[in-house]
């Protein structure tokens, strides 16, 4: 470098400073991008962030990843519920998403639903959507007629550069929008869907959302049947999540081209995950986790949460 | 003819020419009509129709001058100062406007004087001479009767009886005359001073402003056709140029528009208005043309649109911003330009959205200090850019989670449940029997008193339970009424009952909303 800037009692010209005395190594130059992004407005781009992910290092392996950046692409990502009654678990666990993109932009997010919708299941209420993180003075709701205004709402959200992820609802998602979406894509898109129709083909994930019981089910500590009704954990919550497709997901380095197809073999029935109100995040479950003998390996922080 | 229904009879209101020829007069019974002319055609005259379609016509002929207002019921009055010389002056104005209102199939009338009372007089009154020179009121009126000052009878009436029979004898009286002549008392006074009001107002000598129909705009930017146009791409190019004028009369202003107006004129004297509210003051042009593009095209062209007036309406103060050298019409996907207002590019995504499905459809919600769960937020337009409190969101660490998604109303379930305040084991929602395998409650919620002290009947208060089923689906319930418990209430309820029992119904239970 050949201007080196005499010392001042700034804090970060002077750590630039002593940078531009020593050798400039790759990792000095990371720092100070790192640096620059933090002064800057524009969104972080450092590598190993996130720009958008379930927080939970399993699953975020194996999203699709941009090419050459280390972070995981914006694109189609199309979330259904297994049944009908786990439509709201669907359209929470797409809510935690989105306020997963919140606290990595400044931007808001838009959220898009037909009135059926609304009819069917209510309006977001913003003090439950604050419990997963999602701030409402923050998300833009956009109510609609039909599909093609939902699809619309949503090409024109993703367009405009203004938004920090968009959320639609929409019951089925045919060809030709849905490469719209993904052409028009710069931020994710998530999109909620109908369990009985078929899933997009261009859609780069497709996740299966149901809902799982946090409460012992059937038998209880002494091996008498479960009758009455035992008090419940509000501040946790479970859903089973099933990675249906991962197009040009590229995440374990185990795999080979042919892309997640061996992994999920052994995850048919899905990562049991549960959401932690303390800490705004979901954490994975093993499968022993509500018996009695305290397992080992995986387990994270839920283990606060048993009684 | 038209005649109506009046307290002497069914009477003409109105006449046309061959009948006026043959003796017949409004004010006439039908009885005597009918005597003088057999053959007589009558409609049943419509007063609000003939309103509404004279209000159209003022609308129309705010092509000939920034305002235009109604003169009585049968008349209109157009300002056409500063404007007469865009039609080719004053007699080819009277010439066009009169040749466009006889090829609509109006018989009209027009007068031209530098003040309004004195247009009418001339349009109503005036035999030869229609114009009256500026300047010249007095000369041009001296030979009208005294009845176009439209006074009331009775003023009338005096001045007939005093010799004053023409508007310029009544000029040239001194005032201190005309008012001794009119009787001592107040009401007598008080007709003196409307006389002589109403002859300044007429000759100029005191302003007689009119009220005209629409505020006149104080950016408006016009575009005339020589030739009436039809096609769209037509319009679409002529409505560029016109927001690129307006832009740069915003420019020059520092303001922006917040609500604009585009009238397009047809050939056949009807107009047509497209209106676009903006959430942010603006003197884009780009972004105003795209408001109006989409809606441009759901226009009916008709005959062809001889004239296109672009009006911003509401206009706020805008300040100057630094522009880049390198901005782009829209950002690169992605990526946030550190100059541009992220605000900006957020305010021109709700314009757009809620120019397409209204406004109401694109809404936040906002937080409202209220317990009640319904209460607590409310939908506000994202045009108006309200986002309230954030704080009023959090709710206290101590109080049971609130569930995502609410229902508005809540929906009726059949419960089985342990009593008196135990929670449900088993409900039925929707035709689905679900069976609870863990509940979380009571939380009792009150309702609030201080809304209801006039109230019809008291609501009771609320036991809320948040419910797990086998299959992890997880309800916000609750139960309306407390069991064996008098009702909290504050008017008096025992108007149908006497010795203080009070009847209350059972509790019910509700479904509020579904936790995520």
């Amino acid at each position: 470098m050949a201007f080196v800037p005499s010392e001042t009692s700034h804090p970060d010209l002077a750590g630039i400073c002593r940078l531009a005395r020593a050798r400039p190594s790759a990792s000095h130059i990371a720092a100070l991008r790192q640096r620059i992004d933090a002064l800057s407005a524009a969104p972080s781009l450092a590598a190993g962030t996130y720009h958008w992910g379930l927080g939970v290092a399993e699953i975020d392996a194996l999203l699709p990843i941009v090419p050459g950046a280390n972070r995981p692409a914006a694109g189609l990502h199309e979330i259904k519920p297994a049944a009908h009654t786990d439509r709201t678990v669907a359209a929470g666990f797409a809510a935690a998403l989105l306020a997963r993109r919140l606290s990595a932009d400044r931007r808001p997010v838009l959220w898009a639903f037909p009135a059926r919708h609304r009819q069917e299941y209510g309006l977001p209420y913003g003090p439950g959507l604050a419990r997963l993180g999602l701030a409402a003075e923050r998300c833009l709701l956009v109510e609609t007629r039909n599909r093609q205004e939902t699809l619309w709402v949503l090409e024109e959200g993703l367009k405009s550069g203004a938004v920090a992820g968009v959320l639609g609802a929409v019951d089925e998602l045919d060809t030709t929008p849905a490469r719209r979406l993904v052409l028009a894509a710069a931020v994710p898109c998530f999109v909620l869907s109908d369990p009985a129709r078929p899933g997009a083909p261009v859609a780069h994930t497709r996740w299966r959302v149901s809902s799982a019981p946090v409460a012992r089910a059937d038998t209880m500590a002494d091996g008498r049947a479960q009758t009455s009704v035992a008090p419940l954990d509000m501040r946790r919550w479970r859903c089973r999540l099933v990675l249906e497709r991962c197009r040009h997901g590229t995440g374990a380095p185990s795999l080979g081209a042919q892309g997640v197809g061996a992994q999920m073999s052994e995850n048919q029935d899905g990562w049991l995950l549960e959401w932690c109100d303390a800490s705004f995040r979901f954490h994975l479950v093993a499968a022993l986790a509500d018996r009695a003998v305290a397992p080992r390996g995986r387990r994270s922080s839920a283990a606060n949460g048993l009684a | 003819m038209l005649v109506a229904e009046a307290a002497r009879g069914v009477m003409l209101t109105a006449v046309n020419g061959a009948a006026t020829s043959q003796g017949l007069r409004p004010g006439m019974t039908l009885a005597d009509a009918r005597a003088l002319a057999p053959a007589l055609v009558t409609r049943l005259a419509e007063p609000e129709a003939d309103a509404r379609a004279l209000r159209r016509l003022a609308l129309w002929c705010g092509r000939y001058g920034p305002a235009s207002a109604l003169d009585g019921s049968d008349g209109l009055c157009i300002d056409v100062t500063g404007a007469t010389h865009l039609a080719g002056g004053e007699l080819a104005l009277i010439g066009a406007l009169g040749r466009r209102l006889a090829r609509c199939g109006l018989t009209a009338r027009l007068g031209l004087a530098d003040t309004p009372g004195a247009a009418a007089a001339l349009a109503r009154f005036g035999r030869r001479a229609r114009i009256a020179a500026p300047g010249a009121t007095q000369l041009a009126l001296a030979a009208l009767p005294v009845e176009a000052l439209r006074l009331d009878t009775a003023a009338t009436q005096l001045l007939r009886r005093l010799g004053l029979k023409q508007i310029g004898e009544l000029a040239a009286v001194p005032r201190v005359s005309i008012e001794r002549r009119f009787p001592r008392h107040a009401a007598g006074r008080h007709a003196a001073g409307a006389v002589l009001d109403r002859l300044d107002r007429v000759l100029g000598r005191s302003a007689d402003p009119i009220r005209p129909l629409l505020p006149p705009p104080l950016y408006a930017v016009r575009a005339d056709f020589p030739e009436p146009l039809i096609a769209e791409a037509g319009l679409q190019q002529a409505l560029q140029c016109l927001a690129e004028a307006l832009a740069e009369r915003l420019a020059v202003a520092h303001a922006g528009a917040r609500r604009l107006a585009l009238t397009l004129y047809r050939s056949d004297a009807s107009s047509a208005v497209v209106r676009v509210g903006l959430s942010r003051p603006s003197r884009s042009s780009a972004h105003m043309l795209m408001l109006l593009r989409e809606k441009l095209g759901a226009i009916d062209a008709g005959f062809g649109i001889e004239l296109m007036v672009l009006a911003a309406r509401a206009v706020e103060p805008l300040g100057a911003r630094q522009e880049d050298l390198t901005a782009r019409d829209r950002p690169v996907a992605g990526q946030l330009d550190s100059w541009r207002d992220a605000g900006e590019l957020i305010a021109s995504l709700v314009d757009r959205l809620a120019g397409r499905l209204g406004e109401a459809a694109v809404f936040q919600l906002t937080p409202v200090a209220s317990h009640l769960p319904e209460r607590a937020q409310a939908r506000a337009p994202a045009v108006l850019q309200s986002a309230g409190n954030p704080a009023l969101w959090q709710t206290p660490r101590a109080r049971p989670p609130r569930p995502a998604f609410l229902l508005d109303p809540p929906e009726l379930i059949a419960v089985v449940a342990g009593l008196p305040d135990g929670p449900p084991a088993r409900f039925r929602w929707r035709r689905c029997l679900r069976e609870v395998t863990a509940a979380a409650g009571p939380e009792r919620i009150a309702p609030e008193w201080w809304r209801e002290i006039s109230g019809p009947k008291p609501s009771r208060p609320r036991d809320y339970y948040a419910v797990e089923a086998t299959d992890g689906s997880r309800y916000w319930v609750f139960r309306d009424g407390l069991y064996d418990r008098a009702p909290i209430s504050m008017s008096a309820n025992g108007d149908d009952d006497a010795g203080g029992v009070t009847h209350q119904r059972a509790p019910t239970w509700y479904l509020h909303g579904v936790f995520a």
